[in-house]
């Protein structure tokens, strides 16, 4: 009865902390993404909302997994995604934009912040699980400035481009905004900037600045909406000789059709122009890309260096100019080898000629 | 007499019209060194669109390559993409040391095997390459080798380990052309990419269970110790971090469970864990419900990624504790390292 008992009691003392469980599949996934890469400079009030900040989670197992996000931040600082759980397919990956808000009460002071991707796990008894986990910096600052930036075409008309503001740190940038309106004011701490605009994913402006603490800065993007692509210089001639150098461009307009446009081509020799010569007029340059040539030939080429760049303008407006390309040119020298060694040849032969025939003379003896 | 100043005065004519510069040469130039009855081939441009490049994604590399004597007289198209330590421009010398390897350098052959065929050859294959190449544009027709300029573009999917790039660290990508007659070209993307940190876990299917434990029970205890009995992988193209974590609390079918971070569980039905990747209770780091780390000295893996088998936890019960069987969860974390 004792044993009974005992063996009654066994399962009461003890506390069993397993079940038997469905098998669970694997986990096999995976992080990558650009939030890891910010070193986060906030102020007090600021929300930082931008796809450039980001995170991919990946599921390499076949089967499809759920995925819940989880956020570390210090008291006051709100993580928030564009997506907080949602289910990857197998061999699936997701890409979701993370966003910071500071309360304007926050403690300025250094912190990490992180967001992990947890696998929901549903099953019976305590199951092992894989996460994967981006950690960043973050640094909440007392000071501030303001920074208004706008896009503006070459003919100063606000341009609709997608303006990326990134803070600069050790080499690395860190994206701190975003704009899709041309526009874009933000208050931002103190430090060094970079600034990009977009037109369906071609960048068309670019530019860094500093910004000092209560320091109210303007900027203005002028945007480049026509391009010169595949602009190369290629000698052409016979043997070792150059006749003319081919002129290859392609003059690529992302925005709309301008009118009155022309391709001057502007040629340096050894650094000093020479020419500026209009290889080609445009009554409308359309949206699109063609490629053109142009056969070039100095008035007389000459031993030295080339160099050559293209611009689209429109009277005094630059709408687009290519790279520098330079072509080397050797002019071969008038006297060669073969010259002197025929001059030497000839002086010889003439010193031979006058020799035997001085020799006949005095052989033949006084000429009547 | 006459007829020795005649023959002197025709030498000296000979001679002076070799003398005399040939004009056409001065008044025409040739370019130095490779110009010559085979012009050589171009790169007009390279570009890749992305500055920031992401393990696992892929993306577009295009260029236009060109040659006066047709596209026919191309025999290679190489491009590079690599790991750059210290950034900066790269040089044609850098390009020709690259070689293919799953951490730091991945290359796209295109060859012309003759008439209209070609191949196109990605590398590292070997050493579990995570590299793919997906879809790319190569001339396939007579108009296209006809022609003189050609749009490549190559789709890379970048490998698991490609070297995250940190301070002026980045992948550079650039391409040379080589001619049938040996002349070459070279021209590289202007800004390079950064390639960000890529972190992967591979926890196969399992369970934990301590069996019977007593209430009360304290770390290092009857047993209070489990080992996790299969194998952790780790995968990262830079540093990273070793995490674990418990849910914060196990449910059961009458009672709950909560983790108690602390580890004192002096409340009803509180429980502690700590974890260590190498059996040793002394070393071992006490568990809570967001994650701590275990190890933070784990360095840029291979393909095949770093395994760790020997992980062992260790429970600690409230000296009150309900009977129950709960679920909850144990997570194993990878982080980058910071």
């Amino acid at each position: 009865m004792k044993r009974l008992i005992l063996l009654c009691l066994i399962p009461v003392i003890l506390c069993s902390v397993f079940l038997s469980v469905p098998v669970q599949a694997n986990s096999n996934i995976a992080i990558s993404g650009s939030f890891y890469r910010q070193n986060f400079q906030m102020v007090p009030g600021e929300t930082l909302s931008t796809p450039d900040v980001y995170i991919v989670v990946f599921n390499h197992d076949e089967k499809a997994v759920d995925i819940q996000l989880v956020s570390q931040t210090p008291a006051e600082v709100e993580m928030f995604f564009s997506q907080k759980e949602f289910n990857i397919p197998g061999k699936g990956e997701i890409r979701v934009d993370v966003g910071l808000r500071i309360s304007k009460t926050a403690t300025p002071g250094d912190f990490v912040i992180s967001v992990t991707a947890l696998i929901k796990e549903n099953g019976q008894g305590i199951v092992v699980s894989g996460g994967v986990q981006q950690q960043a910096r973050l640094s909440i600052l007392g000071e501030a400035g303001t920074i208004n930036i706008k896009t503006c075409l070459v003919t100063g008309e606000l341009f609709q481009s997608e303006i990326h503001l990134s803070r600069k740190s050790g080499g690395q940038l860190s994206s701190v905004g975003l704009s899709e309106s041309g526009k874009l004011t933000m208050r931002l701490t103190p430090g060094d900037y970079f600034i990009q605009a977009f037109y369906k994913d071609v960048e068309v402006a670019k530019q860094d600045f500093s910004l000092a603490a209560n320091e109210v800065k303007e900027i203005v993007l002028q945007a480049r909406t026509i391009f010169v692509d595949g602009f190369s210089v290629l000698p052409q001639g016979q043997g070792e000789k150059i006749a003319f150098a081919k002129i290859n461009y392609t003059p690529r307009n992302i925005y709309q059709p301008v009118k009155n446009l022309k391709a001057i081509l502007i040629v340096k020799f050894n650094g000093k122009l020479l020419e500026e010569t209009e290889i080609n007029s445009f009554s409308t340059l359309d949206v699109g890309y063609m490629g053109y040539n142009y056969n070039y030939a100095p008035a007389q080429w000459q031993t030295g260096r080339y160099d050559f760049q293209l611009k689209i303008v429109s009277g005094d407006i630059v709408y687009a100019q290519s790279l520098e390309k330079q072509l080397e040119v050797k002019i071969p020298s008038a006297i060669n080898w073969i010259m002197i060694i025929g001059i030497v040849v000839g002086v010889l032969l003439a010193a031979i000629a006058i020799a035997i025939a001085i020799i006949k003379r005095r052989k033949g003896g006084p000429q009547k | 007499m006459r007829k020795i100043v005649f023959t002197t005065a025709l030498i000296l004519v000979l001679l002076a019209m070799f003398a005399v510069p040939n004009v056409s040469a001065s008044t025409e130039g040739s370019v130095s060194g490779s110009f010559g009855i085979s012009a050589p081939p171009s790169v007009d441009s390279i570009s890749l669109t992305a500055t920031s490049l992401t393990p696992q994604t892929s993306y577009t590399i295009n260029s236009t390559l060109s040659d006066p004597d047709k596209i026919s007289n191309v025999n290679t198209a190489v491009l590079k993409g690599w790991y750059d330590s210290d950034g900066g421009a790269p040089t044609e010398g850098e390009f020709d040391a690259v070689t293919a390897n799953t951490q730091n350098g991945v290359i796209v052959t295109w060859t012309h095997t003759g008439g209209i065929t070609s191949t196109t050859v990605l590398t590292p294959t070997a050493g579990g390459s995570t590299w793919v190449l997906g879809a790319y544009s190569v001339p396939t027709t007579l108009g296209h080798f006809d022609g003189t300029s050609f749009p490549f573009s190559f789709n890379i999917t970048v490998g698991k380990v490609a070297t995250e790039t940190s301070g002026a660290g980045l992948w550079q990508w650039a391409i040379k052309v080589t001619d049938a007659t040996a002349q070459t070209d070279f021209d590289k993307d202007a800004e390079g990419a950064s390639m960000n940190w890529y972190g992967e876990i591979t926890v196969p299917s399992t369970t934990v269970s301590w069996g019977g434990i007593s209430r009360g029970v304290d770390f290092g205890g009857t047993n209070s110790q489990k080992a996790l009995g299969v194998t952790v992988n780790y995968k990262a193209n830079g540093a990273y971090d070793e995490k674990a974590k418990s849910s914060a609390s196990w449910t059961g079918a009458t009672y709950t469970a909560t983790l108690d971070s602390a580890g004192t569980c002096d409340d009803n039905n509180e429980f502690a864990l700590k974890a260590d990747d190498a059996a040793v209770i002394t070393a071992a780091v006490l568990l809570d419900a967001t994650g701590v780390t275990l190890d933070d000295t784990g360095a840029q893996t291979a393909e095949a990624g770093d395994s760790v088998a020997n992980y062992n936890y260790w429970i600690k019960l409230a000296a009150s504790f309900d009977s129950d069987n709960f679920s909850g969860t144990l997570t194993f974390i990878v982080a980058n390292g910071i």
